[in-house]
């Protein structure tokens, strides 16, 4: 993990293991409106569970949920540095 | 697979595309229509299988939700018409499946909407619940997975939670149907009552704001909706979702209002500093975060344990690769190796005592020859040869079925998504190719899955290089006949092939070929490992089989006796070459004379393959050996001897294919293809051996490997992508294997095979 300005890094860059809080999500509406319904939205800590065997895709858990992204998809998910999840 | 058969009726929206079954004669006999919704993997199907005694999938995989289904619960006060919706994360629609479920969620006129909601995940589930919700119809919530909650530490307090959403909540366990019958006889009860609408969540002032501006907006178009509904698809407006205007109203009137929509849309993203769906959707949040935090209370600190630990090894850096092969594996090595004794068996049955048996009573009747020959030669050996897939077919339904329901499938996604991405494709396409290893056809079908109409396309036009199991038994008699040490390595070879050829050709379609659309997000969700419901299973399985055999195998035999006819006409006529086949098929050969196989009896069999693969081997052994044998010897009653034998196989026959069986499952015999000569007919062996070189037996296999697999395939195709595109397929496929076919003869004549 390189530090960012203020702290900020890109979802991918988050190693397993370990809780981000999302700050901001990139990227066209429908695909950031999606994202929202699920979960991945500012406010919400996402736990980073691990990289599948070829290294692309990478599971995180989020509300509970597991979900598998690509990390150019996760790459637009800016987060922070959490030691523990925020949300209920 | 296609699904539509074992729903009652399939109804269609009025105003959207195909219409199946009009919906008025599905509605007349009902007093009520509600709407099953609900995110994808919380039972919801099990929960509509239970409702309307009807039985389907489980979860979302190839066949299951991806057509939404409609089924009748008899009831008092009346009965309910219970429409199973596809599955929905939320409102706002990716694939073509979730799009038609928002539409009719809009447009038609449901009575109630129940809301399937996953207990164990709310905090994500409710999301959707907010939506339907502010739909302004009554809702029911369906607390399913109520038991994983409770274990996993999940207090809810149920009538709070129902107080705040102003709808009944009912927990149910699909899997145990606890909870079910409870659910059964509320609804109709319910329905009965003249429920209101369920209360729509309140969000902050300046989203109410805007929704009433947009309320008043549209209302003037709208007289005949209740002001709920129209509240609702404001809000929806506000998020952008101006297409729906498009569905409701004349173009220039829809025209008009979307320009107004997005103008004040405009409007609200400059002083909101964000667009208002983004908004709206963080309001919807804060009402999902207060609802929890007023009805629910999560004791367990860790969660879902079993799925994490499975999960650290499933998905492993180093194991998740071996560990999916070694699955893979087994699944072959069951489906192919050690159903064959019982293929055998099957195929001995038939040709055996059925066989003898219709012949003495054909005998008796004293039937003439031609019919003893249309009812032995086309109609049986047409039911032989499609029961004999059975063995095999079940054990494949069965597994794919155990590995889907129990999570498993997911985690293939997700691991072999990377090697997918490669080729352009999705991760989730790896099933489907997989699929098409059984039979390309419900792989078609399978493509469903896929949230793209490019990944969908590309994904169905690959799948038909995918060997599928009907291939096999023609890779089999040429590699006999022509390869007989090295069996293995040629139908492993045609199978490696295929493959290659299908990812290449994935490749090429996706950057040359077909049009490139808006990029998509890959998005998989990995459910929570459950162990599976062998009631679900079994019955699934058994509903698939029992579908191949009614599909597949009319089309099968209905081949055999139309084959059987053209082989027969002009009436009596003796040499196959002179009858109406031989002369198409002689018609067709010069074509495949740069392939080395230029003769009218592999056209004839290559054209047979069009309606089905598995015949390709039946034609010639009826082109060959019925040169060889004369007719009337074999169509005239069985000797004693021949009964004796007919009669051996059947009981002992059956304990020596167990014994085989076992004994490959075991390993003691590494039978990977290694039929027994006694398998394949040794007169067509050497038919072929005197007809073919092996360079030429090289290139027909490259040619059966690829072209076009079989009628229904491309059928599945035009269902799903339109004629032009199933014509294209069709073409393509032929290209790709006569140029393949070519390159492989040549270059085995270069190797010294001629």
């Amino acid at each position: 993990m390189k530090g960012h300005n203020n702290g900020e890094f890109s979802l991918d860059e988050m190693p397993p293991g370990t809780w981000a809080e999302v700050v901001r999500v990139d990227g066209p509406l429908y695909w950031r409106r999606r994202l929202y319904a699920l979960g991945f939205r500012p406010g919400v800590s996402v736990y980073v569970e691990q990289t599948a065997p070829l290294g692309d895709p990478v599971q995180y858990r989020v509300l509970d949920t597991w979900f598998a992204l690509r990390r150019q998809e996760a790459r637009r998910i800016r987060v922070r540095h959490v030691s523990r999840p925020s949300n209920p | 697979m296609n699904t539509r058969r074992h729903a009652p009726s399939e109804v269609t929206c009025p105003r959207c595309s195909s219409v199946e079954v009009p919906w008025e004669t599905v509605t007349q006999q009902a007093a009520y229509t509600v709407a099953l919704v609900g995110p994808p993997n919380v039972g919801k199907t099990s929960l509509f299988n239970y409702l309307t005694g009807q039985f389907q999938h489980v979860g979302n995989w190839p066949g299951k939700t991806v057509t939404y289904h409609a089924g009748l619960l008899p009831a008092e006060p009346g009965p309910v018409l219970v429409v199973d919706l596809p599955g929905l994360y939320s409102l706002v629609p990716l694939s073509a499946e979730e799009e038609l479920a928002r539409e009719l969620l809009y447009l038609y006129p449901f009575d109630a909407l129940v809301n399937v909601v996953d207990a164990s995940h709310l905090p994500r589930s409710l999301y959707l619940t907010a939506e339907l919700l502010e739909l302004g119809r009554p809702v029911l919530v369906a607390l399913n997975m109520w038991d994983v909650a409770r274990r996993e530490g999940i207090q809810i307090d149920v009538e709070r939670m129902a107080v705040l959403l102003g709808a009944p909540v009912i927990p149910t366990v699909a899997r145990s149907e606890e909870g079910m019958k409870v659910l059964q006889e509320h609804l109709p009860r319910w329905l009965g009552e003249g429920p209101a609408p369920g209360r729509a969540p309140r969000y902050p002032e300046r989203i109410q704001e805007a929704r009433e501006r947009l309320q008043a907006l549209i209302e003037p178009y709208l007289p005949e909706w209740p002001e709920a509904q129209v509240q609702g698809l404001a809000l929806k407006l506000l998020e952008g979702q101006t297409d729906l205007l498009g569905k409701l109203f004349e173009p220039e009137t829809a025209a008009a209002l979307k320009a107004r929509v997005e103008a004040l849309r405009e409007v609200y993203r400059r002083t909101w500093k964000e667009d208002p769906a983004l908004a709206v959707a963080d309001a919807r949040f804060g009402w999902v975060e207060g609802v929890l935090r007023a009805s629910v209370r999560t004791t367990a600190p860790t969660r879902f344990t079993l799925t994490r630990r499975l999960d650290a090894v499933v998905t492993h850096r180093w194991l998740g690769l071996p560990l999916f092969f070694l699955v893979m594996w087994l699944v072959f090595h069951l489906v192919v190796n050690v159903t064959e004794p019982f293929i055998g068996w099957v195929e001995g049955v038939f040709q055996g005592v059925v066989r003898y048996a219709l012949l003495e009573v054909l005998a008796g009747l004293r039937a003439p020859l031609w019919l003893r020959s249309l009812v032995v030669d086309g109609v049986l050996a047409g039911v032989g040869s499609m029961l004999s897939f059975l063995p095999g077919l079940t054990l494949l339904y069965l597994f794919l079925a155990w590995l889907e329901d129990s999570g498993y499938m997911a985690r293939v996604a997700f691991v072999m998504d990377r090697m997918m991405q490669a080729v352009g494709l999705h991760g989730k396409a790896f099933l489907p190719l997989m699929l098409g290893l059984g039979c390309n056809v419900p792989a078609v079908y399978a493509t469903r899955t896929l949230e793209r109409w490019q990944d969908r396309l590309t994904t169905a036009l690959v799948i038909p290089f995918v060997s599928c199991s009907a291939r096999l038994p023609v890779y089999l008699v040429f590699a006999l006949a022509f390869f007989p040490k090295n069996t293995a390595t040629v139908v492993w070879g045609m199978y490696l092939l295929g493959f290659v050829v299908a990812l290449a050709s994935a490749w090429v379609l996706r950057r040359r070929v077909l049009p490139q659309g808006q990029e998509a997000p890959f998005l998989l969700e990995l459910p929570p490992y459950h162990w599976p419901n062998w009631t679900v299973i079994g019955r699934q399985v058994k509903r698939q089989v029992s579908a191949f055999v009614t599909q597949a195998g009319t089309v099968i035999v209905g081949v055999a006796v139309v084959l059987w006819f053209l082989m027969n006409l002009p009436w009596g006529v003796e040499d196959p070459r002179a009858s109406w086949f031989g002369r198409v098929s002689a018609a067709v050969a010069p074509a495949l004379q740069p392939l080395g196989f230029g003769r009218w009896d592999a056209a004839g069999a290559l054209l047979s393959g069009f309606i089905a693969k598995e015949v390709v081997v039946s034609t010639m052994g009826q082109i060959y050996l019925g040169e060889m044998q004369p007719t009337a010897a074999l169509l005239a009653r069985p000797t004693g001897e021949e009964w004796q034998a007919a009669l051996d196989h059947l009981g002992p026959g059956l304990l020596r294919a167990l014994r085989e069986a076992f004994a490959r499952l075991m390993g003691w015999k590494a039978g990977v293809f290694q039929v027994g000569e006694d398998a394949v007919n040794a007169h067509l062996l050497a038919a072929l051996q005197s007809r073919y070189s092996p360079a030429a037996a090289l290139a027909f296999l490259v040619f059966v490997l690829l072209y076009v697999p079989c009628m229904a395939t491309v059928a599945a195709l035009q269902q799903e992508f339109g004629a032009r595109w199933a014509a294209f397929s069709l073409i393509y496929q032929i290209t790709v294997a006569w140029v393949l076919a070519w390159a492989a003869y040549h270059l085995a004549l270069a190797l010294g095979l001629g």
